[in-house]
C-alpha cells in the first residue's frame, strides 16, 4: 500500500489534527451547554420561560453528537435519512402517547 | 502479527471515505437502521413517563427525590466518554492502536462509573420510598432510567470485549468496522441521556 505523497500525507495529518480539534471543542461545548442548562434550573426561572430553553439546549447536544461524533455529516445521506426518521419517528410515538396516557390516566 | 504490525496493513483514507477515512461496510448502515429501531422504544418510555409522571399516589415526586447535583455529574461523566470515545476512533484512523486501546478503555470506565452513579441513585430513592411499585410515576421512572442503563451496561460489555481482541489478535480492517459501529451505538446511548436528564431530571425539577 502507498502512503501517497509526502504533501499528501501532510494534507492528512493536518485535516486531522483539526478533526480532533474539533471533536474536543464539541466535548467541552457539550459539557458546558448541560452545565448552562443546570444552572437555568438552579436560578429558578419560571417554567414556561426555562422549558424551552433547555429543550433548545438538548437539541443543540443531540444534533451536534449525531453530525460530528457520529459522522453524520460527511457519511452516506442514507445514514442521514434514517436517524432523522427514526427521530420523526421518536417524536411522533413520544407525543401521541403523553397524549393519550394524560387523556385517560 | 502484533497489533502494531497489523495496524501497519489498516485500509488508508482514500479507500475508506473520502473525506474522513472511515470504513464502508453495510454493518454500519444495519446500526442506523437499528438505531431508528431504538429512537421509537425509547421515545415510547419517554413518552409514557411524560404522561404518568404526575401520577405519584402517597409517593415522593421527581422534584422531591432529584438530585441535582448527582445527576448533573453522571450526565457529565457519560458525556465525557462521547468524547474519548470519538478521541479513540480518531486514534485508529491514524493506526495508533496504542492510543485507540487507552481512550477506549477510559471510555468503559467512564461508562462503569455513570452505572454506579445509577446505582447510588436507585438505592437512595428506594430509601426514600420510591419504588417501581409505590407509583405511575416510580414504574416509569425506574423502566425508562433502568432501561436506558441496561444499554449502558451493554456498551461497557461491548467495548471490554473489542478491547480484549484488539489486546489479542491487534487491528484489522474487520476490527475497525467493529470499533466503528460500537463507537455509533455508544453516542446514541449518550443522546438517549441528553434527552432524559432534560426531559426527567431538569423538567422535574422546574416543576
Amino acid at each position: 500500500m502507498s502512503q501517497g505523497t509526502p504533501l499528501e500525507g501532510a494534507a492528512i495529518e493536518r485535516q486531522r489534527r483539526s478533526q480532533k480539534a474539533l471533536y474536543v471543542t464539541i466535548g467541552v461545548l457539550s459539557l458546558v451547554l448541560t452545565l448552562v442548562a443546570v444552572f437555568l434550573v438552579e436560578i429558578g426561572l419560571q417554567r414556561s420561560v426555562v422549558l424551552p430553553v433547555l429543550i433548545a439546549l438538548a437539541a443543540v447536544q443531540v444534533l451536534m453528537q449525531a453530525f460530528l461524533f457520529m459522522h453524520l455529516r460527511g457519511s452516506r445521506h442514507l445514514y442521514s435519512y434514517f436517524f432523522l426518521a427514526g427521530l420523526s419517528l421518536a417524536v411522533l410515538i413520544g407525543t401521541c402517547l403523553m397524549i393519550l396516557i394524560q387523556r385517560w390516566a | 502479527m502484533s497489533a502494531q504490525g497489523e495496524a501497519a496493513h489498516l485500509p488508508l483514507q482514500h479507500e475508506t471515505s473520502p473525506e474522513l477515512g472511515l470504513p464502508k461496510d453495510n454493518r454500519i448502515l444495519g446500526l442506523w437502521i437499528f438505531l431508528a429501531g431504538e429512537c421509537a422504544f425509547f421515545a415510547s418510555l419517554i413518552g409514557g413517563y411524560l404522561g404518568l409522571h404526575l401520577g405519584v399516589a402517597h409517593g415522593p415526586t421527581g422534584a422531591q427525590v432529584f438530585d441535582l447535583p448527582l445527576t448533573t455529574v453522571a450526565t457529565l461523566v457519560l458525556l465525557s466518554s462521547s468524547l474519548t470515545v470519538v478521541l479513540g476512533v480518531a486514534a485508529m484512523q491514524r493506526r495508533d492502536v496504542r492510543a485507540m486501546q487507552i481512550w477506549l478503555w477510559l471510555t468503559a470506565l467512564l461508562g462503569i462509573f455513570f452505572l454506579e452513579f445509577q446505582g447510588f441513585e436507585f438505592y437512595t430513592f428506594y430509601h426514600e420510598g420510591l419504588t417501581l411499585q409505590t407509583s405511575a410515576f416510580g414504574s416509569a421512572f425506574f423502566t425508562l432510567t433502568g432501561f436506558h442503563g441496561l444499554h449502558v451496561a451493554f456498551g461497557v460489555f461491548w467495548i471490554l470485549l473489542l478491547l480484549f481482541q484488539s489486546l489479542k489478535h491487534g487491528i484489522n480492517e474487520d476490527r475497525t468496522t467493529k470499533v466503528f459501529v460500537m463507537s455509533l451505538y455508544w453516542h446514541f446511548v449518550d443522546v438517549v441521556w441528553v434527552v432524559i436528564f432534560t426531559l426527567v431530571y431538569l423538567a422535574g425539577k422546574v416543576g
